[in-house]
């Protein structure tokens, strides 16, 4: 029986790139998505009371940031709740932005959906319907 | 009516959205025997759609839109469809594939093209209609009959003339809310229904003693509990405050079970009739839906339950319905489990806990509240 897992992402935007890869590209380990950034957020029994038994988390957080402290209380009381299995860490370094630029053949990261601006990229991801089509386009490799 | 597929584009919330009803492959040792046209046993067609996905992801709409189009080819009017049409100003347009219970060695495809209405509403030179047909022998399959379709109407045939050319078929749609009549069930239907209906009654109510139908009271059937008599007239229960929920939402199941039995109308859309209902009364009387469908008929069944997930049930069956939202453009569109999941022992629950289909409802702000 293939294990239960729960995806902590820190906003929107790398939830529709984890859709994206767990879903249409079947390139991750599949699990439920929830937007909760672990970075500033604790986690608390209430937000842990639907998983089932044995649940492996994943944590997926930006390393851009100076303050640890959040991230690592949160993943001593996951590690100690009875429903969670293992904790698994996915640090995007720096954030999601420089992950895709690191893992596709571009150099900024409005070139992967001809976006007008850097900063007009989330949205553009957010609103894009082929982000399989796009990330392929670009060569991305999840090694 | 066996429907094959179904494209909908600016219909309700539905746009260039795609539903299809056949499978590829012979699957051995399935749970439903006989899913192929009778005497057509490469001609396959799913009799069995379990319809699942979030809130709002359309499930009772696209029996809205089915119901319209049903009523568009058989009364021959444009108001059902025209009511469905989501943005008036932009062309509209449907297409389905489908075979008529009374003539099952044929199979139409119906495409309509409805374009903005020059004036106050929709007129019949609104609509563009071509209706495509073929013998369908003994050794095609679907995918050969679609390469044989030929155009029937002629190109100045007005939408009327070329419904004519399509048979008459059977529906039955049941909503949540909907309250299903018996009175259109035949004599033979009918005495069927008083043995369902006191079954279903019994294991929803073990209190309920039996059910017989009113020699006083035309359309009426007596209820009795715990010595009390329950009137049921039409598919109304007097003081029915005294039956549960469940017990209460028995009597349309009940309905829908003796339709299909009796093979009253070939095609059933079942939608979330067991809200109230346990689970496993759910599977038991989904199990006797299936059992009980005829050749050449087709069940529609939605629901939320993940029970149901856990049956023995052919994976194709299963059809998720996803609804994404892109800024301002909603679309909704349909994920096959089959399509994830190659052999007939993986987990379809597991895959659905684990979201392989994107599928599950957004709980964020519910968390965030």
């Amino acid at each position: 029986m293939p294990q239960l897992f729960q995806y902590y992402v820190e906003g929107e935007t790398d939830a529709v790139l984890l859709r994206a890869l767990k879903t249409d590209m079947q390139c991750i380990v599949p699990g439920k998505i929830k937007v909760f950034n672990a970075v500033e957020e604790e986690f608390t029994r209430a937000r842990l009371m639907t998983l089932k038994h044995k649940t492996n988390v994943v944590l997926l957080f930006d390393t851009d940031t100076l303050n640890a402290s959040i991230l690592k209380k949160n993943m001593k009381f996951l590690s100690n709740q009875s429903m969670i299995g293992h904790v698994y860490c996915l640090p995007q370094v720096n954030n999601l932005e420089d992950e895709l630029i690191r893992t596709c053949n571009i150099s900024k990261i409005r070139e992967l959906l001809s976006s007008k601006t850097d900063t007009d990229f989330k949205t553009d991801f957010c609103k894009c319907t082929t982000i399989k089509q796009a990330l392929e386009r670009h060569d991305f490799s999840i090694d | 009516m066996i429907l094959l597929e179904i494209k909908l584009d600016n219909f309700f919330s539905f746009n260039n959205f795609h539903l299809s009803l056949t499978y590829p492959k012979k699957i051995s040792n399935s749970t439903i025997t006989d899913e192929y046209l009778e005497d057509r046993p490469n001609f396959r067609y799913k009799k069995l759609i379990v319809l699942m996905g979030a809130n709002a992801t359309g499930k009772t709409t696209l029996g809205n839109a089915l119901i319209a189009i049903f009523n568009f080819i058989t009364k021959k009017s444009i108001d059902p469809i025209a009511n469905c049409i989501d943005d008036t100003s932009e062309p509209s347009s449907f297409s389905m594939d489908f075979i008529t219970h009374s003539s099952i060695k044929t199979m139409y495809r119906i495409v309509a093209q409805i374009s903005p209405p020059t004036a106050t509403g929709y007129r019949e030179e609104d609509i563009s209609l071509t209706i495509s047909s073929t013998s369908i022998l003994k050794t095609d399959s679907y995918e050969r009959c679609v390469a044989k379709l030929r155009t029937i109407n002629t190109p100045n045939s007005t939408y009327i003339e070329a419904l004519d050319l399509i048979d008459t078929f059977g529906w039955y749609f049941s909503y949540p809310f909907s309250k299903d009549s018996f009175k259109n069930l035949t004599p033979v239907g009918k005495k069927s229904f008083r043995i369902v209906l006191e079954t279903v009654l019994r294991a929803l109510d073990p209190s309920i003693q039996g059910v017989r139908e009113s020699q006083d009271i035309e359309n009426s059937y007596i209820i009795r509990l715990n010595n009390h008599d329950l009137i049921m007239k039409n598919n109304e229960i007097l003081n029915s405050e005294i039956l549960s929920s469940g017990t209460r939402s028995g009597v349309d199941i009940a309905v829908m079970l003796s339709s299909i039995i009796s093979s009253l109308y070939g095609f059933y859309y079942c939608d979330e009739k067991f809200s109230y209902i346990h689970s496993d009364m759910e599977k038991a009387i989904l199990s006797k839906m299936i059992e009980k469908l005829g050749a050449n008929e087709q069940l529609f069944f939605t629901t939320h339950n993940a029970d149901i997930l856990d049956m023995s049930l052919p994976i194709h069956s299963y059809v998720f319905l996803k609804k994404e939202i892109f800024g301002h453009e909603n679309r909704i569109s349909c994920v096959y489990a089959d399509q994830y999941l190659k052999r007939n022992t993986d987990s379809l629950r597991r895959a659905v806990e684990n979201d392989i289909f994107s599928v599950a409802p957004n709980v964020d702000d519910i968390d965030r509240l």
